[in-house]
């Protein structure tokens, strides 16, 4: 019996292929979370052993799960491959196929939620512009996740912290660290009280659909997300808004009749405008 | 005014515009980085908000300006309604853009435009603001341009050399209905913007065949825009006018926008909450229309012009067809798998693939999370599926619908 334990993609790999090869089943091995009591000795041997490529890019994915199951259903993928089900993974119905499937995309989602959540507040660190961001993922997924900021932002220097790592980059290099249990950024940035702006005006308060935006943007994430905290004022002023624009929905002031009749003119060619007579044009 | 206020108005008068697509730009991250600049655009974009109306927030969507001279009665911004008015400079697009851009609050920038003096000079204004973002700050972010009715040919050339995404929207479904609602527009000459991006888009891409290095014209494509409900026509004609959108000028999207009650509008216009429900199942016809080989007369045929509201266009279909049903999972063709309510592309390609190991049973289907709620009644599985007997009852269309519609459904408007 085997207890073992593993954090990131490449602890695993290495134990799981000495383990293949010494020909040991899934169920004579225990993954454990952390390694407080030690691993038992790995089995030496060597050998030559392929994995198909789907296998590798999906327990990539699948090793930044936080289900504590993740190892061991790897493992078990890995054995039924080499040992008769080479095409395991390309078989949707099977059941640890259809996990780790679900496993891999729920990882995805998640990597694609840190690219579109992560809020940069501006500091000054040494005299330089730094944008830093703290952001509180499902999974353990910021290797994954950076080489969208790094293409993005290569000119510019940032930091980007998780409760389980952190990294910054400073323009040419990534540099990681540990991480931080929960912002440590307590700056307020001008430009966010813009973006709150935008939010709140770019809202239209004839169409409250809340749990659609609740499933796109689970409220786990609110506290890192600004904009989101004028969310209870927007929906108690919308009933409001909309009944107002009903109300006002009959006319048009004289004013703005006369405006239009003047630029409807002058459209037709018929008479240019007098100075002063409509003074909103640019 | 200061910015945030300016920001207030342009923002109000910019959320009527319902596209928010912000993916197949033409940003290259390291070419970006390597001349200075910041920014990049994917091939799929990224929604980084959402508000309480349930729509994405992908761009920074603005107006230049609310000043317009045109009367269109369902617009906010229409000369003669009583609307606050604001105008940007260029230089406070361009700034707006880029800080929110390094916080990474947008994929970039929607910019759209009243109509002020005229169709070229608001045209202008509006590349100059593309113009400086790429030229002066190196900004390889996503930028859509709405162009303006009436623009010059060389204007709309110039525009798709800066921006990833151009549109011009067809606002309403027919000519009548334009003719009606917005005195100074009318199909033609909307329809002659989308021509010539057209134009340039063919002769763009004949030109990189040759000369690799020749900028590309508006990558991102073209994509327009229809408010549903401010007239009484019928689903088929919007439908109609879409596919039309979509054969003739190669949209890569067409946007459907329930009208929605505007502050200050015309009393010829519904006063009425927006038809949510059916700017939803006009979507849903849309992705029939283009993803699963379905026909505007097989949607929308002439003895049923207006979609259903209680179930799903597919659904709808399916029990006008019920001589096509049931079929089997383990021997359909993938086309006709995606005629089964309820069975997406992906789920239709999994099952192909789970095919090949063996024989389906409903439970496979539920493993490979298919949607069986409405699928079962339409399928036959290698295990015994009674739901199937429903299609031999007479009144099998009766039950599946009561099946399908649940209340909750119907109660999307507010």
């Amino acid at each position: 019996m085997y207890s073992l334990h593993a954090v990131t993609f490449e602890e695993f790999r290495a134990q799981a292929r000495l383990l293949v090869l010494a020909g040991v089943s899934p169920s004579a091995v225990t993954w454990m979370e952390d390694g407080l009591f030690g691993s038992t000795p790995l089995p030496q041997g060597s050998g030559e052993m392929t994995v198909p490529a789907a296998y590798m890019s999906l327990a990539k994915s699948v090793a930044c799960h936080a289900d504590a199951a993740r190892w061991g259903l790897l493992y078990e993928a890995l054995w039924r491959i080499q040992n008769g089900e080479p095409r395991l993974l390309d078989n949707p119905a099977d059941a640890l196929t259809s996990r780790l499937n679900l496993m891999a995309k729920q990882v995805g989602r998640d990597i694609h939620k840190t690219h579109a959540f992560v809020r940069f507040k501006k500091v000054e660190v040494d005299g330089q512009d730094t944008y830093l961001a703290w952001h509180c993922p499902d999974h353990r997924i910021l290797r994954l996740a950076t080489p969208f900021f790094v293409k993005r932002f290569r000119n510019q220097r940032w930091g980007i912290a998780t409760p389980q790592e952190s990294c910054s980059w400073d323009g040419a290099e990534l540099v990681w660290g540990d991480g931080f249990p929960q912002s440590a950024v307590a700056h307020e940035d001008d430009v966010e009280k813009l973006w709150r702006t935008y939010y709140r005006h770019i809202f239209n308060p004839a169409r409250i659909k809340i749990d659609m935006m609740k499933r796109e943007m689970p409220v786990r994430h609110w506290r890192t997300l600004p904009e989101t905290q004028d969310i209870p004022a927007m929906l108690q002023e919308a009933e409001a808004r909309v009944a107002q624009m009903m109300q006002s929905a009959m006319y048009s002031s004289d004013k703005s009749l006369k405006r239009a009749e003047i630029i409807r003119k002058r459209q037709n060619g018929k008479k240019q405008p007098e100075r002063g007579d409509i003074t909103l044009l640019d | 005014m200061d910015i945030a206020a300016k920001l207030a108005i342009l923002s109000d008068a910019a959320k009527y515009d319902a596209s928010c697509a912000s993916g197949g730009g033409k940003g290259d991250g390291l070419k970006t980085a390597k001349n200075g600049g910041i920014g990049d655009t994917r091939t799929s974009g990224i929604c980084h908000s959402y508000t309480p109306d349930g729509r994405c927030v992908s761009l920074l969507k603005i107006l230049l300006t609310n000043f317009c001279i045109f009367d269109c009665k369902y617009c906010v911004n229409r000369v003669s309604s009583d609307t606050p008015r604001a105008r940007f400079s260029v230089a406070e697009v361009v700034n707006l853009t880029m800080d929110f851009y390094r916080r990474n609050y947008i994929e970039g920038l929607f910019l759209s435009s009243g109509i002020i003096r005229n169709s070229d000079y608001t045209m202008e204004q509006l590349i100059a603001v593309a113009k400086s973002l790429r030229n002066d700050h190196g900004f390889g972010g996503y930028i859509h341009l709405k162009t303006i009715p009436g623009a010059s040919n060389d204007l709309l050339a110039e525009a798709g050399l800066y921006a990833d995404r151009l549109s011009v929207n067809i606002e309403l479904p027919t000519p009548a209905d334009i003719s009606t609602l917005a005195p100074e527009k009318n199909h033609a000459m909307l329809e002659k913007n989308m021509l010539r991006i057209k134009i340039e888009t063919d002769d763009n891409r004949d030109a990189r065949k040759t000369l690799k290095k020749a900028p590309v014209y508006a990558p991102g494509g073209q994509s327009t825009q229809m408010i549903v409900g401010a007239t009484p026509t019928p689903d088929r004609a919007i439908l109609q006018t879409a596919a039309h959108m979509y054969g003739q000028y190669g949209m890569r999207r067409v946007y459907y926008s329930a009208f929605s009650p505007i502050p200050h509008a015309d009393n010829r216009l519904p006063a009425i909450a927006p038809p949510l429900v059916r700017e939803h199942r006009l979507y849903q016809s849309d992705w029939l229309l283009r993803f699963y080989g379905y026909s505007v007369d097989e949607v929308a045929p002439p003895e049923a012009p207006e979609l259903d509201l209680a179930v799903d266009p597919k659904v709808s279909w399916a029990l006008r067809n019920p001589h096509y049903f049931p079929l089997d999972v383990n021997k359909a063709s993938q086309r006709q798998l995606l005629r089964v309510p309820g069975f997406g592309v992906y789920g239709v390609k999994r099952i192909l693939a789970a095919r090949r190991f063996g024989k389906l049973r409903l439970a496979d289907l539920v493993r490979m999370r298919l949607s069986l709620s409405r699928a079962t009644p339409f399928i036959i599985t290698a295990d015994n599926n009674p739901d199937n007997k429903l299609l031999d009852t007479p009144d099998f269309a009766q039950r599946i619908r009561s099946r399908i519609v649940q209340p909750q459904q119907l109660s999307l408007a507010i």
